[in-house]
């Protein structure tokens, strides 16, 4: 064996050592969440890209009880806290919040939902300082000056095939979500809510602007609170879709579960 | 060529890349030992309901290796809510009181460095649930326990809780400003109050610190006026600040009016 092989044998095997299996429980959960259509329906008048953002949990429990709708167990309560830490184990969402390059859309847009620019000014109609409402043709302009995009398929927050909710036989909107690296012990609860009016984004947060517009401003783009699973009581309010029925977790099984988001909160 | 190397050589020795002088804790070659305080043990230890601020010091921690320096005091619960307030030295933003010149590093108008903050984060919870030893080494609120899917979790029983800036509780205040909370006590049953220092001001690497104890909620205008002492006194600073003042605390707080 000559000596560069025998070094990159070394190598391989240097590196082989530094490999640790950590055995930390987590795993990736996989499942469909339904979203009832008769809820769109009556809250939107159908319109699924006003669907807000879908936050989606893994819990110890269900308890239906200590707040008066549907909401996972909690932990103790603890000092001042009005309620116990849902002590999620992990979870995920389904759209998250996206700037659309002007400040009227910070916090009040999302990944998902839109596939146009069209779709997007049609849901958030912007009004300039000068009375003029903005086009797709300026919007697209402002982004590509904002975000340095150069083409509509680079844009984030639209695009047809990017579209989280499909509509199905039943009439019902369907979305696939995966919880990334979390704890799934069998007995545990899927619980979601959709966050319709925006409480869960702080627009004091989020990426900092990238560009300074004529006020020379310092701005946020905005993005989720972080403790949004752990007292989601903190931002469920009227008109927000809620599972009353979540799904159990069991044993040795990471995918196939249907979560179904069937109550409105009012 | 081998001039420009001979050249270069004694500036790499004059590098020094020894991390360890960064580390507040590390004095004089050696690493110093985490100093905690119990308060308890105090000649004149501080109680509920006094009416002037216990003065107290503590030395550096290095908070990213667990050496914490802090110190802990008890209280017995009143059945009412006790507000407690911790001021750590010196005041927040004293590079307001720049010498005209704007010289950050030596400044007539201060009592040491104008960088002289330091910083300590408030706990407080039922001392049954602590985890350190007074005294000895100090610990934090956190518990645990096997929820009903055999998982065990962690949760955090510290009581003495602050909103961050977004309203999430957990925040703590930053350097040279003052942190304070309420909670709810249950009568005659022993609290514990930890004092966990964060910072030390670079100058003499000791933190002073003003603590108070009140009964009820706290007031609602603290600032870092509300507890005096939270400095380190130097002679001779009656002739250098202006006006008569005899610390730069006293000519923030009073020097307005």
């Amino acid at each position: 064996m000559s000596g560069k092989r025998l070094l990159a044998v070394f190598a391989v095997l240097a590196l082989l050592v530094g490999c640790e299996e950590e055995e930390i429980e987590q795993n990736n959960l996989d499942g469909t969440l339904v979203l009832d259509g008769a809820l769109v329906d009556e809250v939107f008048d159908g319109d699924a890209r006003k669907i807000g953002m879908v936050y989606i949990g893994i819990f110890e429990d269900f308890d239906p009880e200590q707040l008066g709708y549907p909401y996972p167990s909690t932990g103790p309560r603890v000092g001042d806290q009005p309620i116990g830490d849902a002590l999620p184990y992990g979870g995920t969402s389904i759209g998250v919040y996206s700037y659309g390059c002007y400040r009227a859309l910070a916090c009040n847009m999302l990944t998902g939902r839109y596939p146009s620019l069209e779709d997007v000014l049609e849901v958030n109609p912007i009004e300039l300082e000068d009375g003029e409402m903005v086009s797709a043709e300026t919007m697209y302009d402002q982004c590509t000056w904002y975000y340095g995009w150069n083409a509509i398929e680079e844009f984030s927050f639209v695009g047809q095939d990017d579209l989280d909710f499909q509509k199905n036989d039943d009439g019902d909107y369907e979305a696939s979500f995966r919880a990334w690296h979390g704890r799934t012990p069998p007995g545990a609860r899927i619980w979601a809510f959709a966050d319709n009016d925006f409480t869960s984004c702080s627009p004091d947060q989020g990426v900092v602007n990238r560009r300074y517009g004529d006020d020379l401003n310092f701005f946020r783009e905005g993005t989720n609170y972080a403790d949004v699973l752990n007292f989601p009581d903190k931002y469920v309010t009227d008109g927000d879709f809620i599972s009353s029925e979540p799904p159990t977790l069991e044993a040795d099984k990471l995918d196939g579960y249907e979560v179904r988001i069937d109550y409105l909160k009012d | 060529m081998r001039l420009l190397l001979l050249l270069t050589w004694p500036l790499l020795f004059g590098c020094n890349l020894d991390p360890q002088p960064l580390l507040q804790n590390y004095q004089d070659g050696e690493f110093v030992p985490a100093d905690v305080v119990d308060l308890d043990l105090e000649e004149s230890p501080p109680e509920l309901g006094d009416n002037e601020p216990f003065i107290g010091n503590l030395g550096p921690s290095d908070v990213g290796g667990g050496h914490t320096s802090g110190a802990t005091l008890t209280i017995s619960g009143t059945g009412e809510r006790v507000c407690v307030i911790v001021d750590p030295q010196s005041v927040f933003r004293d590079d307001l009181q720049l010498a005209g010149d704007g010289d950050e590093y030596w400044n007539p108008f201060m009592d040491d460095f104008p960088h002289d903050d330091g910083d300590i984060d408030l706990q407080a919870g039922l001392a049954a649930f602590y985890t350190g030893t007074p005294g000895v080494e100090l610990g934090d609120f956190f518990g645990s326990f096997p929820d009903s899917n055999g998982v065990d979790r962690a949760v955090d029983l510290n009581l003495c809780l602050m909103n961050d800036l977004h309203g999430i509780a957990g925040g703590t205040a930053g350097r040279g400003t003052p942190e304070w909370c309420s909670f709810e006590t249950q009568a005659d049953v022993d609290y514990r109050i930890v004092l966990r220092v964060f910072s030390v001001p670079v100058d003499d690497d000791e933190l002073t610190y003003a603590l108070q104890i009140l009964d009820g909620e706290c007031p609602g205008n603290i600032n870092e006026c509300t507890l005096r002492g939270d400095y380190d006194y130097r002679e001779g600073l009656e002739d250098i600040i202006p006006d008569g003042f005899s610390t730069v605390e006293h000519l923030y707080c009073d020097g307005l009016e």
